[in-house]
């Protein structure tokens, strides 16, 4: 049988590893182009405009390193093998949502410097359509978190046997799945952008447009709640 | 407060002569600035643009006025009688002639024709007041001045000068306008401005936010001062933290320092949320201490304020909504507003014994909603998905507590080596944790906190205006008239 520590660890390493990935893939397409843009000094202030796009793909990671943080503090207080399991789960509900969304904030971040670069005004508006791919590794961080608290991090330990280890990989696995919904906003966003070059007053319809994937991973985000709610895992 | 009603449109004829001084004039008090542009004027000319000349016969007297004061029309009576013909004036299909016939005497066919229009209630009123803010009618005046004083050697020509003003600064527009002897067209009040917010301090720091969002349409109500209260509030719980807000705070005060302005401003109060809420939360020093919420020790309570908050948050967007389409009078879709509320209102009885209400709001909500037909039915599920986004505010605070948790537990590993080189491991530890803290989620707390505001929140209410108003992406635009050479029936540059 596999110590639970190692179990724990092993997710600790998934949960930071698995979205750096993504981050770091998304941070040097920004950082390539940005660099390729440099080269005139017509926007003043793409410089630190493009670096707060290299920061926003970090941020699955850093969700990542979260999780990983509290499944090594939680190995302090000594953890079964139940427990370990459902840390490993939790820091996958992190690590597979935050993967895809740092690759999808990657492609709008792109489409954001050039736009950023065309028009300097833009910035705001961007950066809020590029954030919207983000919003799963939130989901995901929301499932991780909760997942985490039922296996004592934060309190009272809520898994005693491996049926509830298998709830929650039902959990984690519709978390997981509806990470690719990260995709999908994040092309429509490039197009949002795109179209904001144009007519940077179609914002709010650009902005609409682009997030409605969203429902389909809000709604995996629900179901989630709930069956951890009917499960008094919550 | 609360109004977008903040801007006049502004229209004069001045001689050119005068142009420089006028414009020197404008730009030292700062009032607006100018920008010379160059616009074809082809259209031929349509008397139904114009009808509105008639009602508005106090003005055109006056034109008429300024006109002969120069003599342009006795030149065009010489004109006439020499048997010369305004070639340019044919450009757009009317002859000088008749202009001036047009504006003084109002009594050719084509006029006679507009009157009885008029009488018989063929024009409307409403349709009257259009045309006169249009940018056509303005055109033929200058059209017509021009065209009178074309030929002539007369050595004065005009230009049309039109924009839009903040409201508080047509006082001194006027005085300046009236030194000059220009001939004024309008200061009005038209629902096409572009809008211009005006609030009173410290809500006016929180307009930085607002201009993020797309143009609100002139005469919808101005939110804010509603997100000077929700943006610090939503804020200052993802990023919840004394020490940290501290941090904030100093750089905010530095950036003021250094530069000033209201985004300064307002990170100094966003900074005052953080560690509000840090104290609300027992985030004080660099240890979890005593809260008067306990949010971090039973996460959950957090969780059910973020949704708390996203019901709050977004029923709020629909009152504004509900309000702007008061104002528009637009009745039908002022209460398809009320359905979300009530549906909402529905699900938080639905924890309470009230059954009888709870299915009373759903029930109404749900028709309501209905009635608003496909557009509003598409939005149903947004009803619950909004609201359960706000969750974000359970994850991105609870980041924050754990990172912070984590870095200060590490740093006190290494305290609790002592010696030089613990202190110096256990503070550099401190310093790296609270520095991710301070860009990466300070970054993370604020977009999202902004998306909450332009999504979940600003999709209730926004209806896209014309732009936002600033004198500088708005100038005084400056036309210049010159007929374009060589058309018979076409085009003349303005």
């Amino acid at each position: 049988m596999i110590d639970p520590i190692i179990i724990a660890i092993l997710g600790s390493f998934i949960s930071i590893i698995v979205p750096a990935i993504g981050s770091g893939y998304a941070m040097q397409k920004i950082g390539e182009l940005s660099e390729n843009l440099l080269n005139d000094n017509k926007n003043k202030g793409f410089f630190t405009n493009s670096l707060v796009f290299s920061v926003l793909a970090e941020t699955p990671t850093i969700y990542g390193l979260l999780i990983s943080i509290i499944i090594l503090m939680t190995l302090a207080k000594g953890i079964d093998i139940v427990q370990a399991w459902t840390l490993f789960l939790s820091a996958v509900s992190v690590a597979i949502p935050g993967i895809i969304s740092a690759y999808a904030i990657g492609l709008v971040a792109q489409a954001s410097i050039i736009a950023i670069k065309e028009k300097a005004n833009l910035f705001g508006k961007t950066i809020v359509l590029a954030a919207l791919p983000e919003v799963i590794a939130v989901y995901g961080l929301i499932i991780a978190l909760l997942i985490i608290m039922a296996a004592g991090s934060f309190g009272a330990v809520k898994v005693h046997t491996m049926k509830d280890v298998y709830t929650m990989t039902v959990v984690t696995f519709i978390i997981s799945l509806a990470g690719i919904v990260a995709l999908y906003i994040g092309k429509i966003a490039v197009n949002a952008v795109k179209s904001l070059i144009s007519n940077d007053n179609a914002f709010t319809q650009a902005l609409i447009i682009a997030v409605l994937p969203e429902s389909l991973a809000l709604y995996a985000l629900i179901l989630a709640i709930l069956i951890m709610t009917q499960g008094k895992y919550i | 407060m609360f109004s977008t009603r903040n801007v006049y449109r502004v229209a004069f004829l001045l001689t050119k002569e005068d142009m420089p001084e006028l414009e020197e004039a404008l730009v030292k008090q700062k009032l607006t600035q100018f920008k010379k542009v160059e616009k074809v004027f082809d259209g031929p000319f349509k008397p139904s643009k114009y009808r509105a000349v008639l009602p508005y016969k106090k003005r055109v007297d006056e034109l008429v006025n300024m006109i002969e004061e120069r003599g342009l029309d006795k030149q065009v009576a010489k004109q006439k009688n020499a048997g010369q013909k305004g070639t340019s004036s044919r450009a757009i299909g009317v002859k000088a002639e008749d202009a001036l016939a047009f504006l003084k005497g109002l009594n050719t066919p084509k006029v006679e024709a507009l009157k009885k229009a008029i009488e018989k209630g063929k024009i409307s009123q409403k349709d009257v007041l259009n045309v006169l803010a249009s940018r056509e009618l303005i055109a033929f005046y200058t059209y017509m001045l021009d065209v009178s004083s074309k030929g002539q050697a007369v050595g004065k020509k005009f230009a049309l000068v039109e924009g839009w003003i903040d409201k508080e600064n047509v006082g001194k527009i006027k005085t300046l306008l009236k030194k000059f002897k220009a001939f004024v067209f309008e200061y009005i009040e038209d629902p096409n401005s572009p809008t211009l917010l005006k609030n009173k301090p410290p809500f006016d720091t929180f307009e930085v936010i607002s201009y993020l969002y797309p143009p609100l349409k002139y005469g919808n109500i101005d939110f804010t001062p509603i997100i000077a209260f929700t943006f610090p509030i939503i804020f200052g719980i993802m990023f919840a933290s004394v020490v940290d807000g501290l941090g904030l705070l100093i750089i905010a005060l530095f950036y003021k320092w250094k530069k000033g302005g209201k985004f300064a401003m307002l990170l100094i109060w966003l900074a005052l949320a953080s560690m509000f809420f840090g104290w609300l939360f027992g985030e004080v020093g660099f240890h979890h201490g005593k809260a008067i919420v306990e949010v971090y020790e039973n996460p959950i309570v957090l969780l059910e304020i973020a949704i708390a908050i996203g019901i709050a948050h977004t029923s709020l967007g629909h009152i504004i909504g509900m309000v702007n389409k008061a104002i528009q009078k637009d009745w039908k879709a002022m209460f398809v507003h009320l359905g979300p509320i009530l549906l909402m209102i529905g699900g938080v009885l639905y924890l309470t014994p009230y059954g009888t209400a709870m299915w009373a709001s759903l029930i109404v909500g749900t028709l309501l909603v209905l009635w608003g037909g496909s557009e509003s039915i598409a939005e149903l599920p947004h009803v619950i998905g909004h609201v359960f986004s706000y969750a974000r505010i359970f994850a991105i605070s609870m980041a924050h507590y754990s990172i912070s948790t984590a870095f200060t537990n590490l740093a006190d590993t290494f305290f609790g080596r002592g010696g030089l080189s613990g202190l110096t491991l256990g503070i550099s530890l401190l310093a790296t944790g609270h520095a991710i803290l301070l860009t990466v989620e300070l970054l993370i707390s604020f977009i999202h906190t902004l998306r909450l505001h332009v999504l979940e929140f600003g999709t209730k209410f926004i209806e896209n205006g014309l732009a936002w108003f600033k004198p500088d992406t708005f100038p005084f635009k400056y036309l210049q008239s010159k007929v374009a050479r060589g058309s018979q029936g076409g085009g003349r540059k303005q």
